[in-house]
């Protein structure tokens, strides 16, 4: 009767689980999982519950899912009444595409690694971060190249080309990569980024999409005040005040370049105008000897030879003027240029707290789990981009700063230590030098008397109550 | 521990983890939990399965499933009589052991 039962059950249970459109991501992992739950049920529920990776192609079906928000390929699925239908995968805007990739090849890095022990220059970096974020590898990487400063100046050199890691670091390096609690970490770091509960329902709705948008609008902003980035408005304006500043004087008082030309060009204009003007007066006075008939000969001659020299005069304060107008017209250029680009820079800032505002209410709008994902998926672009982003390197010398402080305290306090010791060493040495020599004199229970006591030594006054430590002055 | 109790048997405690990953991702793909229920299942499976001993236990643990998760139901009901089936088999035999031994008629 109980196995009619079961059947009758087992049954229905076949019936309701039909499926009525599931989205095609989870479809490929149940896929997975069927046969797995035959095979090694636990192993299945491992996966299922996020404590074990899932295969490679699951996984990079789940990133594709988790970069961008609705631009993948073409699904017909109702998840919860919610149509979740999503464009052509060729609608992926370029910095997703990009992003895809990127966080295809570090996933793709560290299975290489767990299945096959790949060691690349990623994973390298990888274990270069967390040694550093771990004070006390950092203190062993420190002694290894001689002191912090020197580590801290070459680790981003090192974060950049693995391949230029010192020998000594590089050991060090290798003998972590090949732990299991490292391994265990690199694992973590894929389910991390392949988290396959992450839910799908929500992603196409508007105020996710608006919060995306604003998302990119603020990051634009933010890059165009960078000026470490190539073409934004703090390059360019950088760039101009660069420009600008070969117009004044530098540091020793000379003129910088540009000034100098306006110099030279002015001093030259100065010489050939006074030229100009000697050869003025010349010409009135030739002019004035055409009127007498015995001068007029040699004043024609003489006037027809400076007329020449007047009109290649005139041409040299010209091109000097044109220079000194063509430099100062490029600086009243740049001036005007620097003015809008300030103001453009402002501008950028109050809209930057405009958007960052307007950001902050669409996020509030968005449930908890959707805030979740995309401070998730944030974290996720973070670790993709910002390896050697500002902010983590700031991040870095804060923390330094912390631990050479700390360290700093453990010093004076070893040194404190270390004083006390060689005080009570010294101490000791006092002691037997001023015993043996008593020993030399006195017999030794006279000696053992005097231990402790009053110490009488010819021609001076015995001192009461002191030990013999505090009369050798130690 | 119940003085009751079969002592679960490798094979039914696989077949029986076998149904409840089918009776999930059954229910994963018919759109009956979400991707988060999964996990939270599965997590609350690993968390109590590695403690169960017994039949009784498993019998226990499959009741509690249903009362937090009802799509699991089908399984509890698919293996609570086989569960139960055991357990009368052995108070059966407990008292025909204690017929024979004359302590009780």
């Amino acid at each position: 009767m109980a196995e009619q039962i079961d059947a009758t059950v087992a049954r229905r249970v076949a019936v309701e689980a039909t499926p009525v459109g599931t989205d095609p991501v989870v479809g490929q992992l149940i896929t997975y999982l069927r046969p797995k739950a035959v095979s090694n049920p636990e192993e299945a529920m491992r996966i299922m519950a996020g404590r074990d990776v899932p295969p490679r192609e699951v996984a990079h079906s789940f990133i594709d899912r988790q970069v961008g928000p609705n631009e993948l390929k073409t699904v017909n699925a109702v998840v919860n009444g919610v149509n979740v239908a999503r464009k052509d995968r060729t609608a992926r805007p370029a910095f997703e595409t990009q992003m895809l990739n990127d966080a295809t090849t570090r996933v793709d890095q560290v299975y290489d690694f767990l299945e096959r022990g790949v060691i690349t220059p990623q994973i390298q970096r990888e274990v270069l971060r967390v040694l550093y974020n771990d004070p006390g590898y950092r203190r062993i990487l420190a002694e290894q190249v001689g002191g912090l400063n020197i580590l801290t100046a070459n680790y981003p050199g090192y974060m950049a080309n693995p391949g230029t890691i010192p020998a000594n670091i590089r050991s060090i390096v290798d003998e972590i990569i090949q732990g299991p609690e490292y391994k265990l970490k690199l694992e973590d770091l894929v389910k991390k980024h392949i988290d396959i509960t992450k839910p799908i329902e929500d992603k196409g709705s508007e105020n996710r999409q608006k919060t995306e948008v604003l998302q990119r609008e603020v990051d634009e902003i933010k890059k165009q005040q960078d000026a470490k980035q190539a073409n934004t408005v703090a390059k360019e304006l950088e760039e101009i005040d660069a420009l600008i500043s070969l117009y004044k004087l530098d540091n020793a008082g000379n003129p910088r370049a540009r000034l100098q030309a306006i110099q030279d060009a002015n001093k030259l204009l100065g010489q050939y105008k006074g030229d100009k003007a000697v050869l003025d007066a010349e010409l009135a006075g030739e002019s004035a000897a055409l009127s007498v008939p015995a001068t007029r000969g040699p004043a024609q001659l003489r006037i027809a030879a400076i007329r020449p020299l007047m009109s290649n005069l005139d041409k040299q304060i010209t091109e000097q003027q044109n220079i000194v107008t063509a430099l100062e017209n490029e600086l009243k250029e740049l001036q005007t240029r620097r003015t809008t680009l300030r103001t453009k820079l402002d501008e950028l800032k109050d809209k930057e707290g405009t958007k960052q505002a307007e950001l902050a209410g669409e996020k509030t709008k968005l449930g908890p789990m959707e805030g979740e994902k995309l401070l998730k998926e944030q974290s996720f672009v973070d670790n993709i981009t910002g390896m050697f982003a500002d902010a983590t390197i700031d991040s870095l010398n804060a923390r330094l700063t912390q631990i050479n402080n700390s360290y700093d305290q453990l010093l004076t306090k070893r040194r404190q230590t270390e004083k006390d010791e060689l005080k009570r060493e010294f101490t000791e040495q006092v002691r037997e030098r001023y015993f043996g020599a008593l020993r030399q004199v006195f017999h030794p229970s006279l000696i053992r008397g005097l231990r402790g006591g009053n110490i009488f030594v010819e021609g001076e006054r015995p001192i009461e109550g002191r030990t013999i430590e505090e009369d050798m002055n130690v | 521990m119940d003085s009751n109790s079969t002592l679960l048997e490798e094979s039914l405690k696989k077949e029986i983890q076998t149904a409840l990953v089918t009776n999930i991702l059954n229910a994963l793909e018919a759109n009956k939990i979400t991707v988060v229920e999964m996990k939270e299942i599965s997590n609350y499976l690993l968390d109590n399965m590695v403690q169960v001993k017994y039949n009784s236990q498993l019998l226990e643990l499959l009741e509690s499933l249903k009362g937090k998760w009802p799509v699991l139901e089908d399984t509890y009901k698919i293996y609570k009589n086989k569960l139960l089936v055991e357990k009368e088999k052995l108070v059966m035999q407990r008292l025909a052991n204690l017929v024979r031994k004359g302590k009780i008629n």
